[in-house]
């Protein structure tokens, strides 16, 4: 592998990188709505199964159609992205295939046959099926959109944070122990409560974004601020549990992850009473190995991030310096010796096979042991430099603050509407126009939040494509960077493409309104 | 059991979803009384 290594052209690995980022952005522009929007149709479909209303139906169809337009797109793009593994990614699917490969195989045995199946029960069963089967399948697609998320992000947890595995120096890949492991890894459930919570959030943005624009034009009000009710009142517990669950994750980052948690901070010289930055500016010429102040300006509040971490002021937190140059006191290895057993562990592998080719089982053993004893820094042989081990850190630093910013205000966005809706006093509000521009003005904000959590968590964790395992220079598949810079080009028009039409339809879809009600009648709920 | 604060935070999602839907409903029935209230 470090001979392969060496033959790879370093813009094929960027362009690999930039390829599956353009893809997976893109992925996550329709995952999220699909994620929430799922569960407050469901919610509108039980109403209406309830009261026996059809203005419920009426409203229920009306959401599903903007839903099903986004679900389309996002299958679309969610396949290619799946078959990149293998195209681009062929040596990092050969090193841990065997791990990746299940959860994502359940995903589409399990989640994908359970969301099709029902998915087609509730967009053509209306009047073939009966009211309750219908509704169950509505909550089924519910539930199998968010399995579906739970197998990929059990996956994307795995690189984040490599548990229940056991490396197979013969074969030279990692091999599954311990599925459990691997499923319930306290990264891999922090990781899915926080992704499906932030899509709960998104869509309930969504709706009130939507129902903003028919009050705003004051067309179907009746329609938007029913939607309002359920959208703030899911949305507001929703970012409730984003905020909870996203604590969950600081705490898991801190533990498995420091190097990330001190580049979301711009933390570079750690310690104890650990600052948490409000607000800030980075300082463009900051580096690892330099003085410079790493702020040109920032509001922070100092202890806060080691009371967060471990509700202790006390608690060390380690910085970018600490992480590369090591730090004695607190036993951090600098990253120069853990180069140096990480080779150590390579050249054991390299001997270990010769040995074992020439039937040589005893000093097989031996350079069995030395592997393993300095396993933990396998991945630290592919770092040319210790400094290469910093993420960039701007990136980083930036995605987290607007991802945290954008998330606060929600919860004001939710209480405000929920408030003013339920009480039936949103329409005589004073300030109710601007109010309404807010609500559709929260809809592409809540996008690029979502967005910029998955770039602190792909971004923050580079070079690693496993977390101290393999970097992602030695995951690449090694081929012709023409190829790879084609195929770029060609997502990337066709995704835009794609997003175009999506967005256009839904305008249309929207500027048009829902059907027209039918006969009035139910009960009262 | 070993794995029991990460089952217990698996199933605080349904949990969650379900306790969503009630304080919908209940936010919906005071909807709609203020709005017969209004119209009267």
């Amino acid at each position: 592998m470090t001979q392969l290594l060496l033959n790879i052209d370093l813009s094929l690995i960027d362009w690999s990188r930039a390829q599956f980022a353009l893809t997976a952005m893109f992925h996550w522009i329709f995952v999220p709505l699909t994620l929430g929007i799922l569960f407050i149709i469901a919610i509108m479909e039980t109403v209406y199964v309830k009261t026996g209303n059809p203005e419920w139906k009426r409203i229920t169809k009306f959401w599903m159609k903007l839903f099903a337009i986004n679900f389309a797109i996002g299958v679309a793009t969610g396949i290619i992205l799946e078959f990149e593994f293998g195209t681009n990614w062929s040596n990092y699917s050969w090193f841990v295939g065997d791990i990746f490969g299940a959860p994502l195989a359940i995903e589409g045995i399990m989640a994908f046959f359970m969301e099709t199946i029902f998915i087609a029960v509730m967009f053509f069963g209306w009047n073939k099926v009966s009211k309750k089967f219908h509704l169950a399948s509505t909550w089924l697609t519910a539930v199998g959109a968010n399995l579906s998320a739970l197998w990929i992000l059990v996956a994307n947890a795995w690189m984040q944070y490599p548990a229940g595995m056991f490396f197979n120096p013969d074969t030279a890949r990692n091999e599954m122990l311990n599925f459990w492991e691997v499923l319930l890894s306290p990264v891999a459930v922090n990781k899915f409560l926080h992704t499906v919570t932030s899509g709960y959030t998104l869509a309930a943005i969504f709706v009130i974004g939507v129902s903003s624009y028919f009050l705003l034009r004051k067309r179907e009000t009746l329609l938007a601020k029913r939607s309002i009710v359920i959208a703030s009142v899911f949305g507001f517990i929703s970012v409730m549990a984003l905020i909870f669950t996203g604590h969950g994750s600081a705490v898991q980052v801190a533990t498995h992850q420091p190097m990330k948690l001190a580049a979301m901070e711009g933390l570079y010289e750690g310690g104890q009473e650990a600052e948490l930055i409000g607000i800030a500016i980075l300082n463009p010429k900051k580096a690892v190995d330099n003085d410079e102040d790493p702020f040109l300006f920032k509001i922070g509040f100092k202890g806060v991030l080691s009371f967060l971490i471990d509700f202790d002021t006390k608690t060390y937190v380690p910085g970018i310096t600490d992480i590369v140059y090591g730090d004695e006191e607190n036993q951090i290895l600098p990253t120069s010796e853990r180069i140096a057993k990480g080779k150590i562990a390579m050249n054991a592998l390299i001997a270990y096979k010769e040995f074992k080719a020439q039937g040589n089982t005893e000093d097989a053993k031996v350079q069995y042991d030395i592997l393993m004893d300095n396993f933990e820094h396998f991945g630290y042989s592919y770092v040319k430099d210790p400094k290469d081990i910093v993420p960039h850190v701007p990136i980083v630093f930036y995605s987290f603050h607007i991802m945290v910013i954008f998330g606060t205000m929600f919860v004001l966005v939710f209480l405000i509407f929920a408030w003013l809706t339920i009480r039936n006093k949103l329409e005589n509000f004073k300030f109710a126009k601007i109010l309404y521009i807010i609500g559709i003005a929260c809809v592409p904000m809540a996008y690029i939040a979502s967005e910029a959590g998955w770039v602190v968590a792909e971004v923050g964790r580079q070079p690693w494509v496993i977390q101290d395992l393999m970097t992602v220079d030695a995951g690449v598949t090694n081929i012709a960077t023409g190829a790879v810079q084609t195929t770029f080009w060609i997502f990337a028009f066709i995704f835009t493409g794609l997003l175009i039409a999506e967005v256009s339809i839904m305008l249309r879809f929207i500027k048009d309104g829902p059907a027209k009600p039918e006969n009035e009648g139910g009960k009262q709920l | 059991m070993e794995y029991l604060k990460e089952i217990i935070s698996l199933v605080s999602l349904p949990v969650m979803i379900y306790v969503s839907y009630r304080l919908v409903l209940l936010a919906l029935k005071y909807f709609e009384k203020n709005i017969e209230k209004q119209n009267n």
